[in-house]
């Protein structure tokens, strides 16, 4: 643990302005090409089977001594990695260097295979507080080339016409034999989780890959801003993300991981996870069912104005058939305070969810107390929709 | 008993016919490169949204108001991150108190040593000499309006120190063990700092407690009374790699930047935590 002392000035988002020099200068070493943020730095045709690593070299410029604080690469098909010791929170003194590599691993044939690196440094030029720069951004840049069975096979690209003068096209090596795959889910899904996705096969892989792995809502599905894939990242992806296959594995990779995180969001509905090679031959399709739940409460908060009491409630209803809240409040003793009040919020509910396009929902009820509001301790609430009324949450 | 029986004597009603309703708000996130998003749900469904500001060096979001510092300006934006006011500001970062509702809180510019309250009717007031506090301001939270939580760091150690912003008064201060950057200070102050790959959460009183005598045996066979104190402990939230940065999200949110970008949000209810993902919408292409 990094004694605080030492570091205050790491909590502050950002201390400096782009315009601020970059400390850190990015290079290759060989053949010795300096790139500035936001320059691209070109991989070349690279063949599917022979993927490249690059090594590249950060070099603190000066004036003064600095932190390696972020260092990440961006993009399926580049791979950060390093020799020995993990670059990140490396403090290089003016004139040092730290080494990685980036490796193009492309996929498919073909020129748009993009990605980013960033990097980022805290300088320790005012002592005791370190400033962090704002993040550095590089664009990688390559393209694939070589064995076709990685191209998509229902490409818009039209079929080149063959030259009579060229020499006769090898016979194509036959598409591998792919093992029998499974899609698994792991918890079993239910509305407002994040589950992992995975793809298992049944023997070892015979070959190298890379393919897509979709998800299809089907039935009872009416939107979800919600529901989609969560990239190593953060970045959100609705409907689909790539995985990587690896001869003699028997998992696919999701960018090094084998599983991807999945939020449910909240619509009760079927979907359908499919998982497609590159070239479009199908591996996995697997149907799952959300069922339909009582309305999930999240929490509930309250505001105190004289006089009056209003209670928010955060939750939602996978179902879309919300309707009759019950405030059950209660003294500072526990006491209940009369009897429950019902309110019918169906017709709220329903001129929100079909222009929502989520099962979320902040409900807001206003109180008008006769007493004193200080002595209303808690406040519980239930809501039923067609499943049922759900259990009862306090206020805190 | 007198609130007992004064609690019967209240009466309650709905005070619209219909509740309103709306999609949960949970904040905003400030990315590494300086875009500000709102982010909508609930834990196990967030979505952080299109950049909503760019160029942003520091921000912090309440339930209800948004203090946002860019390269030279102040702005105070509502929970929706709609512009409210822009104030002229020192250049560099910031450090942010918001209480939990309301359209005001404070900020405290380190180039300058500045430490002011904000709204949108009238600028920035200077709260104290941050001088007085006799160290490095490293994080401020604020119950309400009227006070003001500090953590500062000198020689002899850390402290939290209470602040009546009224008259810009001391009230009181609390020795703290040491903490771990990043760090973040909420307004019943607790502490929350990196640990390894995790975050410790050091509620108010977990250093007392840790610091009472041992109940040791006394001469004679006879045993000193122990004296009962609350167990207020540490707590540990596990994270899926170390956090770089930690920033408000919301009224009970915190947005926990991981090492390689991820964003994970923490929601504190009162005793208990837990953590999602914050999935961030990805620009149109």
């Amino acid at each position: 643990m990094t004694p605080l002392r030492l570091l205050p000035a790491l909590l502050l988002a950002a201390s400096c302005t782009p315009a601020q020099i970059q400390q850190l200068q990015l290079t290759v070493p060989s053949p010795g090409t300096t790139y500035e943020p936001g320059q691209a730095i070109d991989f070349g045709t690279v063949t599917t089977t022979a993927p490249r690593t690059v090594t590249l070299q950060l070099t603190n410029n000066g004036p003064a001594s600095a932190v390696l604080t972020g260092l990440s690469v961006d993009g399926a098909v580049f791979q950060l990695g390093w020799a020995g010791r993990n670059p990140l929170g490396t403090t290089l003194s003016v004139g040092q260097s730290v080494e990685f590599t980036i490796t193009f691993s492309p996929v498919t044939a073909g020129p748009a295979h993009l990605g980013e690196l960033w990097v980022q440094a805290a300088v320790l030029a005012s002592p005791p507080e370190p400033i962090l720069q704002p993040q550095a951004e590089y664009d990688l840049v390559g393209a694939g080339a070589g064995p076709a069975i990685l191209s998509p096979r229902a490409s818009a690209t039209p079929t080149p016409t063959p030259d009579p003068t060229s020499a006769p096209t090898p016979t194509p090596t036959p598409a591998p034999a792919w093992p029998k795959a499974t899609i698994a889910a792991t918890p079993a899904l239910a509305s407002d989780e994040e589950v992992q996705i995975s793809i298992a096969f049944d023997a070892p892989l015979p070959a190298d890959g890379a393919g897509t792995l979709t998800v299809s809502p089907g039935q009872g599905y009416t939107g979800d801003s919600q529901m989609g894939f969560i990239t190593a990242n953060g970045a959100f992806a609705p409907r689909a993300v790539s995985f990587t296959l690896t001869k003699s594995e028997t998992t696919a990779e999701f960018a090094g991981a084998h599983e991807i995180k999945f939020q449910t969001g909240t619509t009760a509905c079927t979907l359908t996870f499919t998982a497609t090679l590159g070239d479009g031959t199908p591996l996995a399709s697997q149907e799952f069912t959300i069922a339909p739940a009582q309305v999930g409460i999240d929490s509930v908060g309250r505001e105190d104005v004289a006089g009056t009491i209003t209670v928010m409630v955060d939750g939602f209803d996978n179902t879309r058939t919300a309707s009759q809240v019950t405030f059950t409040f209660s003294d500072t003793f526990g006491h209940q305070i009369g009897q429950p009040i019902l309110v019918d919020a169906t017709a709220p509910f329903q001129s929100y969810f079909p222009h929502a396009g989520t099962g979320l929902f902040e409900l807001t009820q206003a109180f008008s107390v006769a007493g004193n509001v200080s002595d209303i301790g808690s406040v519980a609430v239930k809501i039923t929709n067609a499943v049922g009324t759900s259990a009862p949450i306090v206020s805190k | 008993m007198t609130r007992h029986l004064a609690a019967f004597a209240l009466c309650l009603a709905a005070a619209f016919a219909q509740p309103a309703v709306q999609t949960p708000r949970a904040g905003c996130l400030l990315g590494a490169d300086g875009s500000l998003r709102p982010v909508h749900g609930i834990v196990g469904a967030l979505l952080a949204g299109a950049p909503a500001v760019s160029d942003v060096v520091s921000a912090a979001c309440s339930d209800s108001l948004a203090l946002v510092k860019t390269a030279a300006s102040l702005e105070v934006r509502d929970g929706g991150l709609k512009l409210l006011a822009r104030w002229d500001a020192p250049s560099g970062a910031a450090l942010f108190a918001l209480p939990r509702a309301g359209q005001a809180g404070f900020a405290y510019f380190p180039s300058t040593g500045a430490l002011v309250q904000v709204g949108t009717q009238s600028p920035p007031r200077a709260v104290l000499d941050s001088q007085s506090l006799g160290g490095n301001l490293l994080a401020i939270a604020s119950p309400d309006l009227l006070h003001l939580i500090a953590l500062v760091a000198d020689t002899p150690g850390l402290r939290l120190i209470h602040i009546s912003v009224a008259g810009g008064v001391i009230e009181s201060q609390t020795p703290l063990e040491d903490l771990a950057a990043p760090l973040a200070l909420l307004s019943d102050g607790t502490v929350i700092f990196a640990d390894g790959t995790g975050l410790l959460i050091r509620p108010p009183g977990a250093t007392l407690t840790r610091l009472a005598p041992p109940d040791v045996d006394r001469p004679f066979g006879a045993r000193q009374p122990v004296i009962q104190r609350p167990v207020v402990a540490d707590r540990h939230v596990a994270l899926p790699a170390p956090a770089v940065a930690i920033g408000q999200m919301g009224g009970q949110w915190l947005a926990v930047r991981l090492e390689g970008g991820a964003p994970v949000a923490l929601r504190l209810d009162g005793a208990r935590e837990r953590t999602c993902r914050i999935p961030v919408m990805e620009a149109a292409q």
